[in-house]
């Protein structure tokens, strides 16, 4: 049996404009927040009607892609595929990264980020939120031991149960994301017999577009050309599923429940939701990634097709979370209702510079994480 | 001659206390509000070191049980510590004027009662109501009708 | 100590006055109520609740809200939109028999309510005696309670506040919404703000544990719907005069 050989990242160019673009982001994300939380929310372009706004968006698709960033690992080691074991480190890397630049921004944006301590001492085990963070907590710390199995020899003999408590606290981590939406019967936006595995199934897809942007941007030709094809149809398998994933929450919206409504405003309307759904998260977000990543491969290809799939995950998350608050609830059936409080209206939201500046933070973090993981740790593979 | 600085700070504090230096300040030179009542819940040994616990205790069984008794009520201590000055002002919560940010400036322990908990008895925000200063948000101070808002 | 046992016994003397159940008009009989005693902790003995005839709720009449905001201080600070609005006049019309309704809508106390089974740090709770509050010392303004409410009946503090009243603390970065008037409850006044402001008596606020009260008594007589009773949360606000 061949010894894998790993090197770290040199300071290159990628490596230094990675830094500077990171910090940079970071220090603007910063200051959005501290205005935010100087100010009040006020200043956001969140209301008492749309609660969770564009830092959500961002914030709730980087903990999925997170689950979804240690996908390569769990093929290499649960289901002992050779071919991704090279890759398995830097994914484990990744993941933890993603994970805690969505935490990040979600603490930020609380009303009272300086109680973060209450957050940890005050459980409510009744609450699915509560449980979430433990999930989250947990997860970093499994995801770390598993790193650890896989980067110090005298403890690999564990690599395989580290791998598979991985594998199984992501996929009980990202079932819980999706229930965050699923308990909540008020809104016809979320049924909790849906959201767990779409959720499940949507952090494959945007999980391996993250590790695909950070090998092409960080990975040496030599070595992504011996991979970059079978990844690349990896990920064509992965943007389908999301896709299939995406139809049958739609189409369960149509059929089965009482939701007819707000799939017509999703999908059918005069809102940026349609827009949103088929322009971006299908044409630019599936088909065109897909075609790209079909028509060859290069680390250009594996970015630009990366950045896309991420571009409509976002676009797919924003119209399920705002578009689920936009929509008006009932009060009572079969009254038109209206109030000084937007009852029975389509809300209007926009996100304010300040939402999109907290929001970017969290992948300044996660990037900032992994190019420092990268510099610090031998997580590339090389030829003997 | 030890006695010399401790006798001139007590000539001081005389001297503050006929209000020819501003606020009345103790022997460490933080201001001491005069309060109201004659006497507090505890001698002022238990308060300086217990206050936080009485009123931590007292915090929950109101919010909880509906326990509103006056003792350790935050409310009455306000009532009583906070009293206008010779000049008829009274202190706000962000001046160190105030009768706890006297002591919390001083030991740099920050507070966050007074982000929601009123810092001046009630009849004194009623009587300020007229002409109350304005918002951060520069807006006037008037009471919110809801046929102000948009229908 | 002894102060507040001096208290104690004024209060009590002037509670069993009450108990006895005297009329003081003709026609009109006072309830045998438990009013409560400061130092008496909550119990389940209790729920408290409001019943709302819409056939009395004047169209454009807004003074329960007007009182509303005056007796917890809230103002009119950035707008509608980000304003806190504890109750709200809504306007319903039926789609098909365009018949109009008006009543007030504010936290409806639910006996399962799903701001207290998301809330993180269980800053969201239930009273014992049925009224759902916000400990605001453990909230940590995550909003998911707002996310999971199907009245809307809570408000997020958008801006730092000045000058709130000693009996109704808020503040910037917390969650809140109706307490029911709990500062009255708790001094054993048997009303809240907006039911005592109610020029036509659309309101009626009691205990609803207590057969002998007047909201158990019309009840009793007329029935009351719940908003949204499918979700089956067993509200402690009912509604008298929806069709259908």
């Amino acid at each position: 049996m061949s010894t894998q050989r790993y090197q770290a990242l040199a300071s290159s160019s990628a490596f230094k404009t990675s830094l500077i673009v990171g910090l940079l982001v970071l220090g603007i994300a910063g200051f959005a927040a501290f205005n935010m939380e100087h100010e009040g929310h006020y200043i956001t372009g969140m209301s008492n009607q749309v609660v969770w706004g564009i830092p959500h968006v961002f914030a709730i698709f980087l903990i999925v892609s997170a689950s979804g960033a240690l996908n390569i690992a769990s093929i290499a080691s649960v289901f002992n595929k050779d071919f991704y074991k090279p890759l398995a480190r830097l994914s484990a890397v990744v993941a933890i990264a993603l994970l805690v630049g969505g935490l990040a921004v979600i603490l930020l944006d609380l009303g009272r980020p300086d109680r973060l301590l209450i957050a940890m001492t005050h459980y409510n085990f009744g609450s699915i939120f509560a449980w979430n963070i433990i999930l989250y907590t947990g997860f970093i710390g499994i995801a770390a031991i598993y790193l650890w199995t896989m980067l110090d020899w005298q403890v690999e003999r564990f690599k395989r149960l580290a791998g598979i408590a991985a594998f199984s606290w992501r996929l009980v981590l990202t079932a819980g994301t999706g229930s965050i939406f699923g308990v909540l019967v008020a809104r016809e936006a979320y049924q909790i017999a849906i959201m767990g595995p779409m959720f499940i199934v949507l952090s494959l897809g945007y999980g391996q577009a993250f590790y695909l942007i950070v090998i092409g941007l960080f990975m040496d030709e030599r070595q992504l050309s011996k991979i970059s094809e079978r990844l690349s149809r990896l990920m064509v398998m992965m943007i389908l599923y999301g896709l299939a994933a995406s139809v049958i929450y739609h189409l369960s919206n149509w059929l089965l429940f009482d939701a007819r409504q707000f799939e017509h405003y999703l999908l059918y309307s005069e809102t940026v939701f349609p827009l949103l759904l088929w322009g971006v998260h299908l044409v630019i977000g599936s088909i065109l990634p897909i075609w790209l990543l079909r028509s060859g491969s290069g680390p250009i290809k594996l970015i630009l097709s990366g950045s896309l799939v991420i571009i409509g995950g976002i676009a797919q998350f924003y119209s399920l979370i705002i578009g689920g608050q936009t929509f008006p609830m009932p009060l009572v059936e079969g009254y038109e209702a209206t109030s000084s409080f937007f009852d029975g209206v389509i809300v209007s939201y926009s996100p304010s510079s300040w939402e999109l500046m907290l929001g970017s933070g969290g992948f300044a973090i996660a990037l900032l994480l992994i190019v420092f993981c990268l510099r610090l740790f031998r997580l590339l593979p090389v030829d003997r | 001659m030890r006695i010399f600085p401790i006798l001139l700070l007590l000539g001081i504090t005389q001297l503050q206390a006929a209000g020819l230096f501003g606020p009345d300040r103790d022997a460490n030179g933080n201001i001491v509000p005069t309060p109201k009542g004659e006497f507090c819940i505890e001698p002022a040994e238990v308060m300086r070191r217990d206050h936080m616990n009485l009123l931590l205790h007292k915090r929950d069984q109101t919010v909880y049980d509906g326990i509103r008794t006056k003792k350790a009520s935050l409310n009455e201590c306000i009532a009583c510590h906070v009293t206008p000055d010779e000049t008829g002002k009274v202190a706000r919560a962000d001046e160190e004027e105030f009768f706890c940010s006297s002591c919390h400036v001083a030991t740099s322990v920050s507070i966050d009662c007074f982000d929601c908990h009123a810092d001046r008895p009630l009849e004194m925000i009623e009587n300020a109501k007229i002409d109350e200063q304005p918002f951060t948000s520069g807006k006037p101070y008037t009471l919110l009708k809801s046929s102000d808002l948009q229908q | 100590m002894s102060q507040i046992n001096q208290y104690r016994r004024k209060f009590l003397g002037a509670a069993s006055a009450a108990f006895t159940g005297l009329s003081i008009a003709p026609g009109i009989l006072l309830q045998t109520v438990h009013a409560k005693a400061n130092d008496e902790a909550v119990t389940s003995k209790q729920r408290w609740g409001l019943l709302i005839d819409t056939n009395l709720c004047e169209p454009g009449c807004t003074d329960c809200i007007d009182a509303c905001n005056q007796e917890n201080g809230l103002r009119d600070i950035h707008g509608p939109e980000t304003d806190a609005q504890w109750i709200r006049k809504v306007t319903l019309k039926h789609q098909k028999t365009g018949h109009v309704l008006n009543m007030p809508v504010m936290c409806q106390h639910c006996a399962e309510p799903p701001c207290v089974d998301v809330c993180p740090t269980g800053a969201s709770f239930k009273r014992a005696d049925g009224i759902v509050l916000v400990d605001k010392h453990i909230c940590i303004g995550c909003r998911y309670c707002m996310m999971a409410c199907p009245y809307k009946a809570r408000s997020f503090i958008h801006e730092k506040l000045t000058d709130q009243l000693p009996h109704a603390p808020r503040g910037k970065g917390t969650v809140e919404g109706c307490t029911l008037c709990v500062h009255r409850i708790d001094r054993g006044e048997n009303t809240t703000a907006c039911t005592q402001a109610c020029p036509n008596g659309a309101m009626t606020f009691g205990d609803l544990k207590n057969p002998e009260s007047e909201i158990s008594q019309k009840l009793a007589q007329h029935s009351g719907k719940e908003l949204r009773a499918k979700l089956k949360l067993d509200t402690g606000v009912r509604y008298q005069g929806i069709q259908g």
